[in-house]
């Protein structure tokens, strides 16, 4: 009986093998296919999947005779594993998404495409795109991506909370000082109670989620071109800003991290913090939800201290180094950052396109829009857009944050041995 | 054996080691159970709480509903996994009970040297070969085939070295007995050494198993379309689509890829402990 399921099983794995050699030898020679690496895939959003297949049509209808194989990667440390292994492997796909996040990664390794000169050929209008995130993979005269959709980072609010507590909704050019306020009035503690039953913020461990706060003093993680940790990621900006931001937790205006990690879904949706910071993206779970209405949900652009300002986290594509049809590949960038996409695209409300017309014409889609908008202008990109590596330095800074919220370390000794770390991975670098 | 007239001293130790041990079951047992409660809550609904631990109704619909997507197939996930995963036991079974059957038992020039040289081998981490594999496996043109998935699976050197310890625990007694009876080298392994040695196999098979079914990086390696992934990758597709918004489909999509690891550990638990208690490891 074994030896018959072991000769089965052997029967099935010639046949699925050779069946993928023989779709491979069927491949017509007049036809193009791009292999296209992204995040994408499926969602719980019907919508999206429907959205994507009528992409798809679309591109199938344009473009007859260039068919696109995709490879969809979970895991956004995963991704990048993935495709450098293919890059040092040889065969990288044809075009890739790029995540503004690891972008240096692909671009300092001289893994990608420079796309001026098929710019230049067409004279495309790349005016149309947020000269902010079009930056973001521009070295300076080349480009090496085009941007798709992107979001500032922005203060969520629930304004029912607000509203109970007797005070204003929070406005643009609002202060750490009005912040701090709000914090402390919207922090409900029972009398007895071993802990408040609803906080004013949510303030994570993650660096990419609080690096914001540094600039909003001024201050910064790394010197402006890059090398070094020293004199910034130690400087007194920055440790007036970590030790402001490390304050709400100790002062219980913030969950602590098992507080918060143990309640296993959004503490903003379900009512245990009034204000926490976030992209775009989260309107979408945030929608779905049914501990939370819409109603409730109030946007605003951050804090400031000394200085008005944001992060964008964006993605876009490139087209890599050793893509055999550089030109089929660079009409399937200018189709997935064009206009009929990005309409396409912005129905599902996950990012803001990176064309201003078509982000403008959802402005009045709801009524929180706006307030993203109007906040693109502050936004600056992620330092992984230009340093390499710097998802290492972002775990060193989240590491940092655990040592002074759990482990009690004073800020500034944390930060000391944070910058100490950041530089000698830095120097690596080199 | 004997029977005692257990006294009342004797009945009491009794029931309390059988409550310690269920409190410590219950614990180990606790994240399991909350798994299979979440995945039956409504989906979309917010995971389970200890005031709304039970859902009102149960549904077991959600299994069906991760078991038809169309965007991720995870009955094809299923069986790529459990082919895969099938391959790679028998053919650990098979190569590493050979190879340590013959370090344990034949003398060849070098045998020792070569011995540690395998020994050595369990030292480099996997993330340093994994690229120089990566190219061979592309070489033979095998990449989003199932040759990737099972060939670098087949062998491993612990379970050379797992086999052999176990080999040489055996008498040699029984191998000269069975070559007076006209029995070669290999008779001796298939007919003597073999049967003898189900604990060390059952342990090697688990061992093998868990670790090829939760392989997450090679399989995302190696294939590239999405009716290669296993479940492991799947899994991760599955919760970058769902894992924010609906837990409950989340929840039940975990239990299946755990089901059968659990089901493996429930039928060789009696001969994994065997395996330790004979051969003196832990995993």
């Amino acid at each position: 009986m074994r030896s018959h399921l072991i000769w089965i099983f052997s029967v099935i794995v010639v046949l699925s093998v050779g069946g993928c050699a023989h779709q491979r030898n069927a491949f017509d020679s007049k036809i193009i296919y791009l292999h296209v690496s992204d995040w994408g895939g499926a969602s719980a959003d019907p919508r999206y999947n429907r959205i994507q297949d009528e992409i798809m049509a679309e591109w199938n209808r344009r473009h007859p005779n260039i068919r696109i194989v995709p490879e969809h990667i979970p895991g956004s440390s995963a991704y990048v594993s993935k495709v450098l292994t293919e890059f040092v492997a040889g065969i990288p796909p044809d075009v890739m998404q790029l995540d503004d996040a690891s972008a240096a990664s692909f671009i300092d390794n001289n893994t990608l495409v420079d796309l001026t000169p098929f710019i230049q050929k067409e004279h495309f209008n790349l005016l149309r795109y947020y000269p902010n995130v079009l930056d973001i993979a521009r070295r300076g005269k080349r480009l090496y991506a085009l941007p798709s959709d992107f979001t500032p980072m922005m203060m969520y609010y629930n304004k029912k909370f607000f509203r109970e507590a007797g005070l204003h909704y929070p406005r643009d050019g609002w202060t750490w000082n009005d912040f701090l306020h709000d914090a402390q009035k919207l922090t409900v503690w029972p009398k007895g109670a071993y802990q408040p039953t609803r906080y004013g913020f949510l303030a994570e461990n993650w660096m990419p989620g609080w690096i914001v706060w540094i600039w909003q003093n001024g201050g910064d993680v790394l010197s402006p071109n890059g090398q070094t940790a020293s004199g910034y990621m130690d400087s007194p900006a920055t440790i007036q800003a970590v030790r402001f931001f490390a304050d709400l937790e100790k002062n219980h205006l913030a969950p602590n991290l098992s507080a918060s990690q143990a309640q296993g879904e959004d503490p903003f949706a379900s009512g245990l913090v009034a204000m926490t910071i976030s992209g775009h993206w989260d309107l979408v779970p945030l929608r779905a939800s049914e501990t939370i209405s819409m109603n409730n949900v109030g946007v605003v652009g951050l804090p400031q201290n000394k200085r008005q300002v944001t992060v964008i986290y964006e993605s876009g594509y490139a087209i890599t180094k050793g893509c055999k049809h550089p030109h089929a590949a660079w009409e399937y960038v200018k189709f997935m950052c064009g206009d009929y996409v990005q309409k396409m695209k912005a129905k599902l409300g996950i990012g803001i396109s990176a064309i201003k017309s078509v982000a403008e014409s959802y402005r009045n889609s709801n009524p929180l829009e706006p307030e993203f908008l109007d906040n693109i202008k502050y936004g600056i990109a992620p330092w992984g857009t230009r340093v390499e590596n710097y998802d290492v330095i972002e775990d060193i800074g989240t590491e940092m944050m655990d040592e002074v919220l759990i482990g009690h370390v004073p800020t500034e000794r944390a930060l000391k041995t944070a910058t100490a770390r950041a530089n000698a991975e830095l120097e690596s670098n080199e | 054996m004997k029977q005692h007239k257990p006294n009342r001293f004797y009945w009491i130790i009794s029931i309390f080691k059988l409550l310690m041990v269920l409190v410590i079951a219950l614990f180990t047992f606790a994240p399991f159970l909350w798994m299979l409660i979440a995945s039956l809550h409504p989906s979309h609904g917010s995971p389970p709480t200890p005031s709304h631990l039970m859902p009102k109704v149960w549904h077991w619909d959600n299994y069906r509903t991760v078991l038809t997507m169309d965007s991720v197939p995870f009955v094809r996930f299923f069986l790529n996994s459990l082919l895969v995963t099938f391959f790679v036991v028998i053919c650990q079974l098979l190569l590493c009970s050979l190879a340590g059957y013959g370090f344990a038992r034949l003398s060849f020039p070098g045998r020792d040297w070569l011995f540690v040289l395998f020994l050595a081998s369990m030292m480099i981490p996997g993330q340093v070969t994994v690229i120089p594999l990566f190219l061979l496996v592309r070489s033979f043109g095998w990449l989003n085939t199932y040759w990737a998935l099972i060939v670098p699976g087949i062998s491993s050197a612990f379970g050379i070295f797992l086999m052999r310890q176990f080999f040489m625990t055996l008498p040699k007694d029984l191998d000269d007995a069975a070559r007076i009876d006209g029995c070669n080298d290999l008779a001796i392994y298939w007919r003597v050494s073999m049967p003898l040695a189900r604990p060390a196999l059952a342990t090697l098979g688990i061992f093998a198993f868990i670790s090829t079914w939760t392989d997450f990086f090679w399989p995302l390696l190696a294939t590239t379309t999405t009716n290669m992934r296993t479940l492991e990758v799947g899994l991760s597709l599955f919760k970058d689509s769902f894992g924010n918004t609906n837990w409950p489909l989340q929840m039940a999509a975990s239990v299946l890829v755990l089901l059968p690891v659990i089901i493996i550990f429930l039928l060789a638990q009696r001969y994994l402990i065997q395996g330790i208690a004979l051969t003196g490891l832990k995993g």
